[in-house]
């Protein structure tokens, strides 16, 4: 069986708990020190001994080993600051030649929904991050949580991109088979492959669960199972964090991957990138999908704006598009863009355990008065162009 | 005519505050002691804090044996008005539950016991004078102040609210002296018109054993005559004071004018109207921010409600704020907004106007019949106070007057004022 593997990876800019009576006169948002300590905390357990077995398993296979990476520019920005070793350990894997990087919105946000040009404007920075860091121009998108659609397929093809991710989850799939490419509907040059969902959280989820049926997990068997599968080309898919945060090595997961992968290609399954798998078949027919889907739990985007606290904040931070980009100021469109991160929405969901502030009402808090400050410096940018251009007029 | 000798009765007394009531109390006990005898028993005092001109003896600090010598040759009186009282129940707590219940003797009727050491001890903890047993404490603190009242010489005793009614009246019955009540805020105020438990029977029982009632306005004044029962030829409502403060005034960061809420967060204060009023406001200009300062139950639906208006970005909380950051959110105000629903006095409208803001005020307020130069509307007229508030920020010379009476309103508004009043009253029910 053929089979695609992609690992994204992404950190988010965390608040600082922004009070109200910053407003107007503290213009940094971020806390600097946290998101420094958690990205090189997760890169010595994470990223950085992943990458290695990575780079291993390619040079065991000669190369027959191939994945992909989704890295957000974010956390891509925060390596560059925080951990350049990370970026050197990166730039390593991409000189094998056996790593594609996918493209996303460089933000990792949710412009897809809110904003059509701003999300062209995200991806378009992301690519040419990865360029500039990597030597390759993404051709297959990867967007923020897999959010897919028709519209969203449609603008990757308008991007000019040979192949879009979305995951497979059952109200998405119906009766179609997640091996098998689709495309949208009337979209024939970017073909849409599908995450296996069942297969890719077997791995990122349930192996460790004590109550799975399968527990424990061989990595032989888990290689049958790939070679077992019908269709054009497997697509696995999950967070980087899988490998040493989610699950530790004492879980022996870097054990269980290098025994699985090396056991896969032994049964004759090949590796192959994202665009390998798009060049090499045809989509088998359409796949229809009017409403966003995405990757999480009920494959909806309601993690992220389900409530009015979420609702609220991403109106206001999309209100902002017009003024911010008159400014012309491009450290405050940048500012602006770091607020649109899925995470800071996510956070503001009553039920997320994973967060950094207090409740997600604090979330909402420091993310709207933050907010507010941006918006008091957008007005004031705007003064300053009106007098300029008057005593230019003058 | 030789001065009067005053014995009052507090619950909460600065530094240990909770809300407005201790504030209250030391105001008017720092103005009346310049012109009466003061003695003043609270539960817990600062230990080691003294003041010139009266005594503050906490309970926290007596020993037993102070007690003790008192109680030779005192059998105290059962009073039967109270059936059943809620043991846990504190007047500012949200969560709902059921409380056990203490009964008495088969009469109805509470035999009081002798004072016990561990009585005492209810006050010395750590525990918030309103957490626990409040229902104990209350009835603890009435034994220990009759016994006390008996070594002090006094014309007149003076309780305030519903937490010192029973101290007040068993001091009246182991005396014989005249009992005032101070009326600061009632179970009306606090849980509505339908309001009825064992805290509305002390506040009746009290007001109705007293010589004379003393509202802070004549708002809650009406409140004592219709909702408790209570005879209006002895209310004589006074109002409260404010302190002076040092008034400052800094420049704010950001441009919009900025209109303060300032209070607890529960029902009582309006808090919904005030994110109504926002949102109206809102959709007229857009040059204006609205800041929520005070925590309480209903923050986070609050939270909500105003995302769901859509004025998150314009609408801030700031949560519990202590006086410093207060005063300094004060002096950038340019509005002051108080949509009480009901608000027997509404001392925070007076600091505002010691800070040279206008204020947009309910008429459901005591502090409504003080302040001639406040803007005012029942607390449900949303339109009327967003209105009043758009004036107040687009046209400038309407604020300057309107600044200009409020400094004129605040200059009889202080402590001195009112304790003259008090000592009228108290020369009326000694019939001096």
């Amino acid at each position: 069986m053929n089979i695609t593997l992609t690992f994204y990876a992404h950190q988010p800019n965390r608040l600082i708990p922004y009070d109200f009576f910053k407003i107007g006169e503290h213009a940094f948002y971020e806390d600097d020190e946290l998101n420094g300590r958690v990205l090189s905390e997760v890169a010595e357990r994470c990223y950085l001994p992943a990458n290695r077995l990575m780079k291993q398993l390619i040079e065991l296979s000669d190369g027959k080993f191939k994945f992909a990476l989704a890295l957000s520019g974010v956390i891509l920005e925060q390596a560059r600051y925080h951990r350049p070793d990370l970026i050197e350990s990166f730039r390593e894997l991409a000189e094998t030649g056996c790593v594609e990087f996918l493209a996303m919105p460089y933000y990792a946000s949710l412009a897809s929904l809110y904003s059509t040009g701003e999300f062209a404007e995200q991806v378009n920075e992301h690519v040419d991050l990865i360029e500039e860091l990597f030597g390759q121009r993404p051709k297959v998108l990867w967007n923020t949580g897999m959010l897919y659609s028709n519209a969203i397929a449609a603008q990757a093809f308008d991007l000019g991109f040979s192949g879009i991710m979305a995951d497979g989850s059952s109200r998405l799939m119906s009766n179609r088979h997640t091996n098998d490419l689709q495309c949208a509907p009337l979209i024939a040059k970017t073909k849409t492959l599908i995450r296996n969902r069942h297969l890719s959280n077997d791995l990122a989820n349930r192996r460790t669960d004590p109550s799975w049926s399968e527990y424990p997990l061989s990595p032989y068997t888990f290689a049958d199972w790939l070679s077992q599968q019908d269709g054009q080309v497997v697509n696995l898919s999950m967070d980087y964090e899988t490998l040493g945060e989610r699950q530790p090595d004492s879980s022996g997961v870097f054990e269980f991957w290098r025994s699985m992968i090396m056991a896969s290609i032994f049964n004759g399954n090949v590796f192959m990138t994202p665009s390998e798998a798009v060049e090499s078949f045809d989509s088998v027919g359409t796949l229809d999908c009017p409403s966003p889907a995405s990757c999480s739990t009920y494959g909806t985007t309601t993690q992220w704006n389900g409530n009015v606290m979420q609702q609220e904040a991403l109106k206001k931070i999309y209100d902002l598009e017009a003024a911010v980009k008159a400014s012309e100021d491009r450290d405050m469109i940048h500012v602006w863009r770091k607020l649109q991160s899925a995470d800071h929405f996510h956070y503001m969901e009553k039920s997320n355990g994973f967060t950094p502030y207090p409740s997600p009402y604090d979330a909402y808090i420091y993310y709207m008065n933050a907010l507010a400050d941006l918006q008091v410096r957008v007005k004031r940018q705007a003064e300053l162009i009106h007098k300029a251009h008057k005593a230019t007029l003058a | 005519m030789r001065k009067i000798k005053v014995l009052k009765l507090g619950w909460e007394f600065p530094p240990l505050i909770n809300g407005g009531l201790g504030v209250a109390c030391m105001g008017i006990s720092k103005a009346l002691s310049k012109k009466v005898d003061l003695s003043v028993i609270v539960p817990k005092a600062k230990r080691g804090l003294e003041y010139d001109g009266f005594s503050l003896t906490g309970l926290n600090n007596l020993e037993y044996q102070e007690l003790e010598t008192q109680e030779e040759g005192y059998t105290y009186e059962s009073f039967s008005v109270v059936g059943k009282a809620p043991v846990d129940l504190d007047p500012y707590a949200c969560v709902e539950g059921t409380p056990g219940t203490i009964t008495f003797t088969k009469e109805g009727k509470l035999l009081f016991s002798k004072v016990h050491k561990a009585d005492l001890d209810l006050f010395t903890g750590k525990e918030d004078l309103y957490a626990g047993d409040l229902a104990r404490k209350v009835i603890e603190f009435s034994k220990i102040c009759a016994v006390m009242a008996r070594g002090y010489d006094f014309d007149v005793v003076h309780a305030h609210d519903w937490m010192t009614y029973l101290a007040g009246v068993e001091v009246k019955k182991a005396t014989g002296k005249p009992l005032v009540v101070h009326l600061h805020a009632s179970q009306f105020d606090r849980a509505g018109a339908d309001a009825r438990g064992w805290i509305y029977d002390i506040e009746k029982y009290g007001m109705e054993h007293a010589d004379a009632v003393i509202p802070v306005s004549k708002y809650t004044g009406t409140v004592a005559a219709g909702h408790y029962g209570i005879d209006p030829a002895k209310i004589f409502p006074v109002h409260n004071g404010a302190d002076p403060v040092e008034v400052f005034h800094s420049k704010k960061k950001f441009p919009e004018k900025l209109v303060l809420f300032l209070g607890r967060l529960t029902a009582q204060k309006g808090p919904e109207f005030f994110l109504q009023i926002a949102a109206k406001v809102l959709e007229q200009t857009d040059n204006v921010r609205f800041v929520m300062a005070g925590t309480g139950e209903k923050l986070r639906q609050l939270i909500e409600t105003g995302a769901f208006h859509g004025v998150g970005d314009k609408f801030h909380f700031t949560g519990f704020l202590n006086k410093q950051k207060v005063n300094e959110l004060l002096s950038m105000t340019d509005v002051y907004c108080m949509p009480s629903v009901s608000e027997p006095f509404g001392l925070s409208a007076l600091e505002a106007a010691q800070f040279n803001i206008p204020a947009v005020i309910s008429k459901q307020s005591g502090v409504a019949e003080v302040m001639k130069g406040a803007l005012k509307a029942d607390f449900w007229d949303v339109n009327m106070m967003a209105s009043q508030i758009v004036s107040l920020i687009t046209d400038d010379e309407l604020y300057k007057k309107v600044v200009a009476q409020s400094a004129q309103d605040i200059k009889n508004s202080n402590w001195d004022t009112a304790a003259d009043k008090m000592i009228r009253v108290y020369h009326h029910v000694l019939g001096w």
